[in-house]
């Protein structure tokens, strides 16, 4: 930090990254905590998804792949009327569907969340990395849902509401026991921890 | 015991009242061509156009007097409850203390019939619509709400207002927009270069493609009435504008057709927004937004009749500083330290790198950023809503990062561009400051 900034009394030291978790061997794209220290865990480790989690985006990018490519190839065969067209857009959406599915466990191994003492932190995004903190304090619902695919793999997505819409959060694919407990637990500290708006 | 009430009688020819002008209109013009049946009149001689009118006419009627019929409010000293008994049943209760702002709104025909209608924002999904009182109760009203609001018994002398503006004996005017300022404002505005670039690129297109001057020229005229019909909407709709400070919080109104009215309690305000666009940086004016929570009752719109989240439309530097001291008296905007972003960081923001900044000082935090638009952003340490970091490939790259801090939605997100090291200090010291901003402010300090 600068000079100029008047941080000095309350910048205060950043809670630095210092785990037990002994260095794993080979090549890991998802280290925890991870290398980049701007997504670092604030203190411990991330909390990760359920692996679980992969199968349920493998079958929702499956499922998109096919809805914007079947309806286009079939669209292209009667506009242009050449097989290579359409064989073309096919290729392509065999390629988008393959990468889509392949990165899936990349995606859902880049989200974790933590718990602070007094707020709740999310990251994930391989590319567009982000880190959501949202405050206890400022949590007005917390919901728990889960539509018919999470609930085949026994799993449940926790909504994080705050006043402002912009500022909510979610944390997909979670085991339907541990999101019932973390919303639970979620409840608790924004009683403990409410103020007003 | 507090007896309910009714809206006001005159309601739905209020809500109908459109169709009461075109079935009246209808009906006179079929008068004024045949005279001689004036006495003769049968419907079954009527034009059906005219039919068409008196039967919307007599059914919005109806279903509005059957509206007003099957509605009720009561006010205790606890809560305002607004009952509909028609065919479903709904009961809605405000508790004071969830009240946001209350606005009062007087549509052109409400107006002239000394009505207005009341919309009370709770911050939740829908706010609460009282359609139509009579100005005085209205008035009353509201000023009794935001006293409950405040946690304060309403006082027993009844408040005035007027159908020019809404102004009571205890309120005290702090800025009155001028029409020329008004004027200036939307001659200057962004909008206006973006609808003459629009209409008159045909034009341009037309001369220099050679076509007939006649023809040229008859283009002109839809330029003009574009421009015209901008700049009138723009004035009229804020008209008169008027901020205000009154002992139930910051109140604003506007209007010449219609007149709005929205007062919000000073502790509710989430945040501030001073966007000054370029145009306007010449001439030394910026325009200030305000966010409460609760979407319901606002447009960002600035012509609609209804509240809007605009604090001040158009000001100078010293109508702007009034505007925020009437917020936060303690706040001293020029003497907060803004650090600029990091030059690393040209390759994404390469037009505005220079105007973007962040700083704080004990009880605001502050960004600041654009060149079309310059926008600072004023966020009390304790309205922030929740932080976070965003990072893209090129951003990682140049190993900087964007921070977002989150409070009312009217007002956006707030963003600025940091070293990626400072950007995670950073975030982690403001949700510090908040918290502790938070703490204080329930203990009852300044």
């Amino acid at each position: 930090m600068s000079e100029t900034t008047p941080a000095a009394p309350d910048a205060g030291p950043e809670p630095v990254p210092s785990t037990g978790v002994p260095p794993r061997s080979g090549w890991d794209p998802h280290p925890n905590p991870p290398r980049d220290p701007l997504f670092a865990p604030p203190g411990g480790v991330w909390n990760r998804l359920s692996p679980r989690y992969v199968r349920v985006r493998q079958a929702g990018a499956l499922a998109w792949t096919l809805v914007l490519f079947g309806p286009a190839a079939g669209a292209s065969l009667l506009i242009f009327g050449q097989p290579w067209v359409t064989a073309g857009l096919v290729a392509v959406g065999v390629l988008w569907g393959v990468w889509r599915v392949l990165r899936a466990r990349r995606w859902v191994e880049s989200w974790g969340w933590a718990e602070r003492d007094q707020d709740l932190c999310i990251t994930h995004g391989l590319w567009f990395r982000q880190l959501v903190v949202v405050p206890f304090g400022r949590m007005q619902v917390v919901n728990v849902t889960s539509g018919p695919l999470l609930r085949s793999q026994g799993l449940a997505e926790v909504h994080l509401v705050t006043a402002a819409a912009l500022s909510d959060a979610k944390i997909p694919g979670l085991a339907q026991a541990d999101a019932i407990a973390l919303r639970d637990r979620m409840i608790e500290l924004s009683d403990a921890r409410g103020a007003g708006l | 015991m507090v007896s309910a009430e009714r809206p006001h009688p005159l309601t739905p020819l209020v809500q109908a009242w459109i169709w009461l002008v075109g079935a009246a209109l209808s009906l006179g013009r079929q008068l004024l061509d045949a005279p001689q049946d004036l006495i003769a009149l049968r419907l079954s001689e009527l034009p059906p156009w005219t039919l068409g009118f008196l039967l919307v006419m007599a059914t919005s009627l109806g279903l509005n007097l059957w509206r007003w019929w099957t509605t009720r409010f009561v006010v205790t000293d606890h809560e305002l409850r607004v009952e509909h008994r028609g065919l479903q049943h709904e009961s809605k209760r405000v508790a004071y203390t969830r009240i946001q702002s209350v606005d009062i709104t007087q549509p052109f025909a409400a107006r002239l019939l000394g009505m207005a209608q009341l919309t009370i924002d709770v911050g939740a999904d829908s706010p609460i619509r009282l359609q139509y009182l009579s100005r005085s109760r209205a008035a009353a009203l509201r000023d009794a709400l935001l006293h409950r609001a405040h946690g304060r018994r309403p006082p027993a002398d009844a408040a005035e207002t007027s159908a020019w503006d809404d102004t009571g004996a205890a309120d005290r005017v702090l800025l009155r927009v001028p029409p020329g300022e008004l004027l200036l404002g939307a001659v200057l505005s962004h909008e206006l270069l973006l609808l003459v670039a629009v209409t008159a690129t045909p034009l341009v297109v037309g001369l220099v493609a050679g076509g007939e001057l006649l023809l040229v020229a008859g283009g002109v005229i839809p330029l003009l009435l574009a421009i015209g019909g901008f700049l009138s909407k723009r004035v009229i709709g804020q008209y008169n504008y008027t901020l205000a400070e009154t002992p139930a919080g910051l109140r604003i109104s506007r209007g010449l057709a219609s007149l709005s009215s929205g007062t919000v309690p000073v502790h509710r305000i989430q945040a501030i927004r001073i966007a000054e666009p370029v145009l306007w940086r010449r001439i030394g004016r910026a325009r200030v937004d305000l966010a409460v929570l609760g979407l319901g009752g606002l447009t960002a719109d600035e012509d609609q009749a209804g509240s809007s989240s605009i604090m001040l439309p158009i000001g100078r530097p010293a109508d702007v500083r009034v505007a925020l001291q009437a917020v936060w008296p303690n706040l001293a905007l020029d003497a907060v330290p803004l650090t600029p972003a990091p030059t690393r960081a040209r390759p994404l923001a390469p037009l505005t790198l220079r105007t973007i900044a962040h700083g704080w000082d004990a009880h605001v935090v502050v960004l600041r950023r654009g060149w079309w638009t310059r926008t600072t952003w004023i966020i009390p340490h304790a309205r922030l809503q929740s932080a976070l970091i965003e990072q893209g490939p090129l951003a990682r790259r140049l190993d900087v990062a964007q921070v977002a801090l989150l409070t009312g939605e009217l007002v956006g997100r707030a963003t600025t561009l940091m070293e990626a090291a400072e950007a995670r200090a950073f975030v982690f010291a403001e949700l510090r400051r908040a918290r502790t901003a938070r703490a204080d402010e329930l203990l009852g300090a300044p």
